[in-house]
């Protein structure tokens, strides 16, 4: 043992000799451990505060983020009266979810110490749900990227080094720079998952030359923007005016939890209900959140949502429940025509299929009817993630127009406001890129992008794979593809591969699956730290502004890509700095200027928006926008046909006349809400288009170059169809539905501890009946064999891979073991999953295994090694109830798991939206 | 009201080889702590007569002494693994270790010792947080900097040891983790060094 002496002398030693050299200094800074240089200024008044000040730094057992109740004698002290003394309040958004919440956050001596709904924001009107609150979790949380990161080792080894920010975006420069020259700009993909900042990275792509811009959005809501893109062309998306519903009829959607918007929509379905007496009906395959808040519910078999609808509307004309007026007016068919083009679809019939009772699907038909036009459909990836979720959703629209309540107050609206205010325009954007990839833009499904760039994101990884396409350069935003794409191991087979992806760029604020296969790894700024303008489609009918802005610095060496795209575009250089001639705040002045004053505070643009949050413009709700006259200026130097009544001007449609009025009509080529569509039959048959688009007065694709040959029957009236396989169930299958937690989001919130402790782990539900079948307890294990679609086979066969099963002679997608919970809220002949779960990398949160007592030492789930989250201690979220009695003790649940592994690729053949839903699976009983 | 302290109280320092050596220490081990090794150091290390008193105090090199780029990207990754991420194992901040996240209590104390010393925060990495190790050892290297004037503030004197009490006797569970999940000996060692000294200096001004 050393003796003090002989550890003073040696650090003696060492320090005098360590004193005399300049590399101790710090390499950025070059200033060396200089003894001559002894001075050290102190500010006195500020010692003498610090020193007099209590010592607590925290200590274990300080439950951060935990309510610490201190007892009945205390009450007085509780809650902390000084804790929002001296607050900051920050107006932000929220992007935690799809749905954008106007926030505030409260922040003292730079800390962000809480955050709340904005009252003023009009959409979400104050609400923000448990994931908003958690962003202090995302924005604190202790495994954060905060450097850039190389990849050392092999691709998908998880050897990393630090490297700079100069030394990162020198190699990425490099590389793109090369891929341009190359004269495949396409072959750079840049792949987001969640996005708010839609200006900036156009900008980037356009700027640099590549259009090869690749989403999630088909795998997420592409049947029904497609399905309400054909009646209205000038909206994808369907805001039901529930508050002002007397009826609401939803088909599968969770509004409750996770819809696009969820916040804003349940808050307004529930003051419809509680405040205008309205009833909620809902269909689903399981009871979720929103469905056991209904009224009624029911559960169809998987995918027969369209089934109903045509079954309702047959009843509603067959008993002259209809809207004759509104039909023969404003929609491009008969009443006779659509007579005759239900008269099969009768309750009976979809009875038949979804196992609906015939009379509650009348009786509900004629409520629907009776409350017109304050009545409205609502649906979303329940009816739509299906193979023929395209049919379902332009079945549900269907009756809207039937009862006459489209556009009405109360009814099933929309609104051309997809996202920001139009006034607001970001500074002069480049000019679009004019390239072209069979990734972003794939030819075999025609509604992919006619309307709208929606994409079929879940066939990339298979098309590197088979070689139809290749990438250079491929950068990946707020994505996690490995755990939220289809077919979990083809996705991590494709990003390992240095072949088919030669470089890899991943930004995101964590490590996830998709950083995991990276070479270079960008820390991300979170959305509490970083600018944006930012809204979605209002259910308040009407466009808004949001700002993001940064509540505290960005941590670490986190940037955002308005920070560093700048720098990156002039080292590619080639033109592409001249689109980035200001700093960000200049940015947002320009982007925000249009924002009009503030009477009573004298704030406009930013000011204003740094003050409030959000902006709303005063104008009426888009109710009923197809009435709306046209004025004299509008019709000067226009003609109308003779026969139809629409009304052009320079060769485009501007409006129809109406009883004699020239009114706008609906943005369709023939300007009625378009039940028959002509030109999605055309479309599918890769027909000339333009003379309908040039009616429409809207922007839409005429068939591409790269599209000739395409041929896909698209029956341009509402119907339906069943998929072979669902229609051939055997009676040992079942069908794999998923669904989405109140507390999550797919890929991204696992990682927070506050809703992990909520939802941590996701085994299988079955209904009582299945499980008897099987001989299933709660607990018990099962395995799942999944397949791949017989329907997409016959009519996607460019999607045939798989290994083919020897017992079942049919491809088999995966198989995996999970533990069963029974449910008697779920379709006897469906199994569900819950998303978010199943990480294998995304911190230790969201990787948290439960552990025996023996192999934790002392308590369950503490591992003394690393460092201790006292919410890991007391709040474990991984049910332990052995008390400590390993005899008691059940088999690891762990952090759940992916369900994507089971799911196999597969596109509704028309829009390409995944179909999430209808994965035939068999199981057994396992251990 | 507070009286105002004498903005100096002069007092003979009797040792400055070993103030200057404390800041020698304080400098050589907020190095090691707030970067990867690269070529200079490895090389100053690897040569006489550091090698010898820095392998004395405990310290370990790499077997190969050469400091070829290898040698650096292997001590580089070790470094990345322990302290950077993706998942550091071994997370060189106050605030997590007391409290679970980062900018916990301790940034603001730090943010108060840096306000009362007037330490410039410019000679940090970028991008460092306060209640990183590495900056904390820095802090102690400027204050004992200070004390290598022949005349030192007894002030200095109770800032260095209320300092240290409040953000230098929390590494212990670090250390552990880093020696625990540590793939080269250069940074097993690197905690064992740290742990002894900050022991050394906790039963000596704390």
């Amino acid at each position: 043992m050393t003796s003090d002496q002989d550890t003073r002398r040696k650090f003696l030693q060492l320090g005098l000799a360590a004193a005399g050299s300049a590399v101790f200094a710090c390499p950025t800074t070059g200033q060396p451990a200089d003894p001559n240089t002894p001075s050290l200024e102190i500010d006195l008044e500020k010692w003498s505060q610090l020193k007099g000040a209590p010592y607590e730094l925290g200590k274990f057992g300080a439950l951060p983020g935990v309510c610490e109740l201190p007892g009945p004698l205390a009450k007085r002290n509780w809650p902390d009266r000084n804790k929002y003394r001296n607050v900051e309040q920050i107006p932000g958004m929220c992007q935690l979810c799809s749905t954008v919440c106007g926030i505030v956050g409260y922040v003292k001596e730079g800390r962000l110490i809480k955050i709340e709904g904005n009252p003023k924001d009009p959409n979400s009107r104050g609400r923000l749900c448990a994931r908003g609150h958690a962003g202090l979790n995302h924005l604190y949380h202790a495994e954060r990227l905060l450097y850039p990161l190389k990849r050392v080792g092999k691709r998908g080894e998880g050897k990393w080094k630090r490297i700079s920010w100069d030394q990162a975006l020198d190699e990425i420069a490099e590389k793109l720079r090369d891929v341009r020259e190359s004269g495949h700009p396409e072959e750079f993909a840049f792949h987001q998952g969640r996005q708010r900042s839609k200006d900036a990275l156009k900008r980037f792509l356009n700027a640099y030359g590549t259009s090869t811009q690749l989403s999630h959005r088909a795998l997420c809501s592409g049947n029904r923007r497609a399905a309400n893109l054909t009646y209205l062309w000038e909206s994808d998306w369907d805001l039901n005016d529930v508050e002002h519903s007397k009826y609401i009829l939803n088909f599968g959607s969770n509004a409750f939890e996770a819809h696009q918007g969820h916040v804003a929509l349940a808050n307004r379905i529930q003051n419809g209900r509680f405040r205008n007496g309205a009833k909620f009906v809902t269909f689903d395959v399981r009871l979720s959140n929103t469905a056991g808040n209904s009224d009624e519910w029911f559960a169809p078999f998987p995918g027969t949502d369209g089934a109903i609808a045509l079954a309702m509307a047959h009843l509603i004309l067959a008993e002259d429940r209809h809207d004759a007026a509104f039909i023969e007016q404003w929609t491009n068919v008969t009443v006779e025509e659509l007579r005759e083009h239900l008269k099969t679809n009768t309750p009976s019939w979809a009875e038949s299929v979804s196992g609906v009772p015939a009379a509650d699907i009348a009786r509900i038909a004629r409520e629907f009817a009776d409350a017109a036009p304050a009545c409205t459909t609502v649906c979303n990836r329940g009816s739509s993630a299906h193979l023929n979720g395209y049919y379902n959703d332009r079945a549900i629209h269907l009756l809207n127009a039937l009862v006459g309540s489209v556009g009405k107050r109360g009814g099933w609206c929309w609104s051309p406001w997809g996202g920001l205010d139009p006034i607001v325009k970001p500074p002069q954007m480049p000019p679009a890129a004019k390239t072209w990839s069979p990734l972003e833009d794939p030819p075999e499904y025609p509604l992919a992008n006619v309307w709208r760039r929606m994409r079929v994101g879940e066939i990339v990884y298979l098309y590197l794979l088979q070689g139809r396409a290749k990438l250079q350069a491929y950068m990946t935003y707020n994505l996690d593809s490995p755990l939220t794409w289809p077919e979990e191991s083809l996705t991590q087979q494709v990003l390992c591969d240095e072949k088919l992806i030669e470089f890899h760029v991943c930004i995101n604020c964590f490590y996830n699956e998709t950083a995991h296969y990276a070479d270079i790894v960008l820390p991300w700024s979170t959305y509490l730290e970083r600018w944006d303008l930012d809204a979605r489609a209002s259910y308040n009918l009407r466009p808004y502004v949001g700002l993001r802005t940064p509540m505290v610095k960005p941590l670490g060496e986190a940037k955002d890509v308005r920070d560093f795209f700048p720098d990156l575009a002039r080292r590619i250089g080639g033109g592409m700095e001249k689109w980035y001639q200001d700093s960000v705040e200049e940015y947002m002045e320009k982007w925000a200027a249009n924002v009009p004053e503030n009477t009573k505070t004298g704030k406009a643009g930013l000011a204003r928006l740094l003050d409030e949050g959000v902006w709303e413009a005063d104008r009426a709700p888009y109710y009923e926008p197809y009435n709306e006259p046209l004025d004299p200026e509008q019709m000067q130097g226009a003609t109308v046909d003779p026969t139809s009544g629409i009304i052009q001007r320079d060769g485009r449609g501007i409006g129809v006349m109406m009883n004699g009025k020239a009114v706008r009509g609906f943005k369709t080529p023939s300007r009625r809400f378009e039940i028959r569509s002509l030109f999605v039959e055309k479309i599918g048959k890769n027909q000339d288009c333009a003379e309908l688009i040039a009616q429409s007065g809207i922007s839409a694709s005429n068939r591409p170059q790269q599209h000739q040959g395409h041929n896909v029957t698209i029956d341009p009236l509402p119907t339906w169809f069943q998929p072979r396989e669902l229609a051939t169930l055997a009676s040992d299958e079942l069908v794999m539905t998923s669904f989405k937690w109140n507390v999550h989001n797919h890929g991204r919130t696992m990682n927070l501890k506050w809703l992990a402790e909520i939802v941590h782990c996701n085994p299988a539900w079955l209904n009582p009946v299945t499980a008897k079948q099987y001989d299933l307890q709660d607990g018990d294990w099962i395995e799942i064999t999944s397949f791949h679609s017989v329907d997409l086979a016959d009519k996607s066969p460019h999607l045939d891979h798989g290994q083919v099963d020897s017992v079942s002679g049919r491809r088999v997608v995966s198989r995996m073991r999970v533990p069963i919970v029974t449910m008697q809220g779920i379709h006897p002949r469906a199994i569900a999953m819950s998303n978010s779960c199943g990480h294998t990398q995304y911190t230790r949160v969201a990787q948290a295994k439960r552990q025996s007592p023996k192999e934790a030492g002392f308590r369950v789930g503490i591992d003394e090694q690393t460092y201790r989250d006292p919410d890991w201690e007391r709040n474990m979220w991984w049910e332990d109830e052995s008390d400590g009695d390993p005899q008691r003790w059940q088999p690891n649940t762990g952090p759940g798991w992916n369900q994507n592994q089971l799911v196999p690729i597969a596109p509704d053949p028309i829009s390409g939206q995944q179909a999430f839903h209808d994965t035939v699976v068999s199981i057994k009983k396992v251990g | 009201m507070t009286p105002k302290p004498p903005q100096t109280e002069p007092q003979y320092h009797p040792d400055n080889d070993a103030a200057v050596a404390d800041n020698g220490m304080y400098h050589l081990l907020a190095r090691l702590w707030l970067y990867e090794v690269d070529e200079p150091l490895l090389l100053e290390l690897t040569t006489a007569p550091m090698r010898e008193l820095y392998l004395a105090a405990g310290g370990r090199l790499p077997s190969n002494a050469d400091p070829t780029a290898q040698t650096i990207d292997d001590l580089a990754v070790d470094y990345c693994q322990l302290f950077v991420g993706p998942q550091q194992v071994a997370p060189p901040y106050q605030s997590v270790w007391l409290t679970g996240e980062f900018q916990g209590k301790p940034v603001e104390s730090m943010q108060q010792f840096v306000d009362v010393i007037r330490f410039n925060v410019k000679r940090l990495p970028p991008g460092t947080m306060l209640d990183h190790l590495g900056t904390q050892l820095l802090v102690m290297a400027a204050l004992n900097q200070a004390l290598t004037s022949e005349f030192i503030p007894q002030t200095v004197l109770e800032i260095r040891s209320e300092f240290f009490r409040r953000h230098l006797l929390w590494p212990e569970r670090l250390l552990a983790a880093a020696e625990k999940h540590s793939q080269t000996p250069f940074y097993r060692s690197l905690a064992t060094v740290t742990r002894e000294f900050l022991n050394w200096e906790g039963r000596r001004i704390a």
